[in-house]
């Protein structure tokens, strides 16, 4: 039996199979839920994200619908899973805490233990950003993981509207460079 | 007004339009190459991030949960299109608890609690019986499927604790039953004569452990002040609970109370 494609399991939840969304799940459990569980910091949190994404997924409807013009299904899942954080941040009005490189960035460092067994596995993203200059930190986090809006981060780091979108672009292109260079590739 | 439109690129990304702004700005989207392409740009350069995360472990018992919510969803929408917040379960009569202590009402009940755990979802006992009676032969069929799942499992049930809930002051009583099942354990909690909520307030049952509670199921009431509600306990979770409590919540999934107690009981 050859693996159904994404899409094809995408379908086949178009058509209310229920299998279809079992064997989807099954295959990005692992990823989104550790993507919300990054996003939000907390464990129920994050699973109230993949019930919400799984929800709008088998609805199909509004931000549910995939089409092929949204790129790759996983880019797109990824897309829905940190729209419904972004939204869970906001609707649970998360505290702002000021924002700090130890609290913020590294608020996930492994215990000792953990760092001994896991070396291959620690966070190559957690990694990236921390090389990159507080700046360009700060854009990613405000940006990427608080999904704040261009004036909450003009207002917050002080800096004009229009300066905002450029900051976050070059950050991101930046930290892009590191993961390619560390030859990050991933384990799909 | 263009330019304008091109500010919101940001914003778009990050789920920030009001529906009608993104509407617009989708539309501007179509016409304007260079948003287009960036984007583009950003969310490619966004899109694998994910991929360099350090995994985090789902908690036990997640998958369950969210397919229930999922597949409990698509009877939620077919009510829905009937009238908002129908009642999903709620007896006619109030002597119709007693039916639930057969074995199949039991299996039902139970997969009810999948339900109400996932989405909370509300109980409100209208005057439309046609419209309750249709929602909730709709609801067996669905429930005895999942009852089915559960058989096949070969699932079974004991009752190991039962106790009756005394009122603080307010009107009210109930039934807390622990049930003891193959994976962990179940809390069946019915009630009746409860007063009234209102707006977004839940009546929230509590297990408590010394002194530290832990939410355990949330249920609104009918027009008479009838409510049920049942909770799985994961067998990691399980804990020797000392107490049992309802309090009336200003709002769901509150994970202290905020309330005062209403109904209480020692296990």
């Amino acid at each position: 039996m050859s693996k159904p494609t994404d899409y094809e399991l995408y379908e086949q939840i178009r058509n209310k199979d229920k299998a279809a969304l079992e064997t989807l799940y099954n295959r990005y459990e692992k990823l989104l839920y550790s993507f919300a569980y990054r996003m939000m910091k907390d464990q129920q949190a994050a699973e109230e994200v993949m019930q919400d994404v799984f929800i709008k997924l088998w609805r199909g409807r509004g931000a549910g619908q995939y089409m092929k013009e949204r790129g790759k299904f996983s880019s797109w899942l990824l897309t829905i899973t940190r729209n419904a954080s972004i939204d869970l941040i906001r609707k649970k009005k998360v505290q702002e805490v000021e924002w700090d490189q130890r609290d913020s960035m590294n608020e996930e460092m492994p215990g000792v233990e953990e760092v001994v067994t896991n070396k291959e596995e620690r966070d190559q993203l957690r990694k990236a950003i921390d090389t990159l200059p507080d700046e360009q930190q700060r854009m990613i986090c405000l940006f990427y993981f608080q999904g704040l809006s261009q004036r909450e981060i003009a207002e917050r780091c002080d800096i004009p509207l229009g300066t905002v979108k450029g900051r976050v672009r070059l950050a991101l292109k930046k930290l892009r460079e590191h993961l390619d260079e560390k030859g990050g590739t991933t384990d799909e | 007004m263009n330019d304008k439109q091109c500010e919101n690129v940001l914003d778009y990304l990050n789920d920030q339009l009001r529906e009608k702004e993104q509407k617009e700005f989708e539309q501007h989207l179509r016409e304007c190459p260079e948003c287009q392409k960036e984007v583009q740009e950003l969310e490619n350069l966004m899109g694998d991030l994910p991929t360099y995360m350090k995994e985090a472990t789902p908690p036990a018992g997640m998958r369950e949960r969210i397919l229930d919510g999922v597949f409990n969803d698509e009877e939620e929408n077919g009510y829905e299109a009937e009238e908002k917040q129908t009642p999903v379960l709620s007896p006619k009569k109030p002597n119709k608890w007693k039916v639930w202590t057969g074995a199949l009402a039991a299996g039902l009940l139970l997969s009810v609690g999948g339900n109400i755990f996932a989405g909370l979802q509300l109980q409100q006992l209208s005057s439309q019986n046609e419209d309750l009676e249709s929602n909730l032969s709709d609801l067996q069929v669905a429930l005895s499927e999942l009852e089915d799942r559960e058989s096949e499992e070969g699932d079974t049930v004991t009752p190991t604790k039962r106790t009756q809930l005394a009122s603080t002051g307010e009107a009210g009583s109930g039934v807390a039953t622990l049930v003891d099942r193959n994976i962990g354990s179940e809390l069946l909690v019915q009630v009746e004569e409860l007063s009234q909520l209102e707006g977004e307030q839940v009546y929230q049952v509590w297990l408590i452990e010394g002194e530290n509670p832990e939410p355990a199921g949330a249920f609104t009431t009918d027009g008479e002040g009838n409510g049920a509600v049942t909770f799985r306990i994961d067998e990691e979770n399980q804990k020797s609970w000392d107490a049992i409590a309802i309090t009336k919540e200003p709002q769901p999934n509150n994970q202290l109370p905020e309330g005062e107690v209403v109904l209480q009981a020692e296990l």
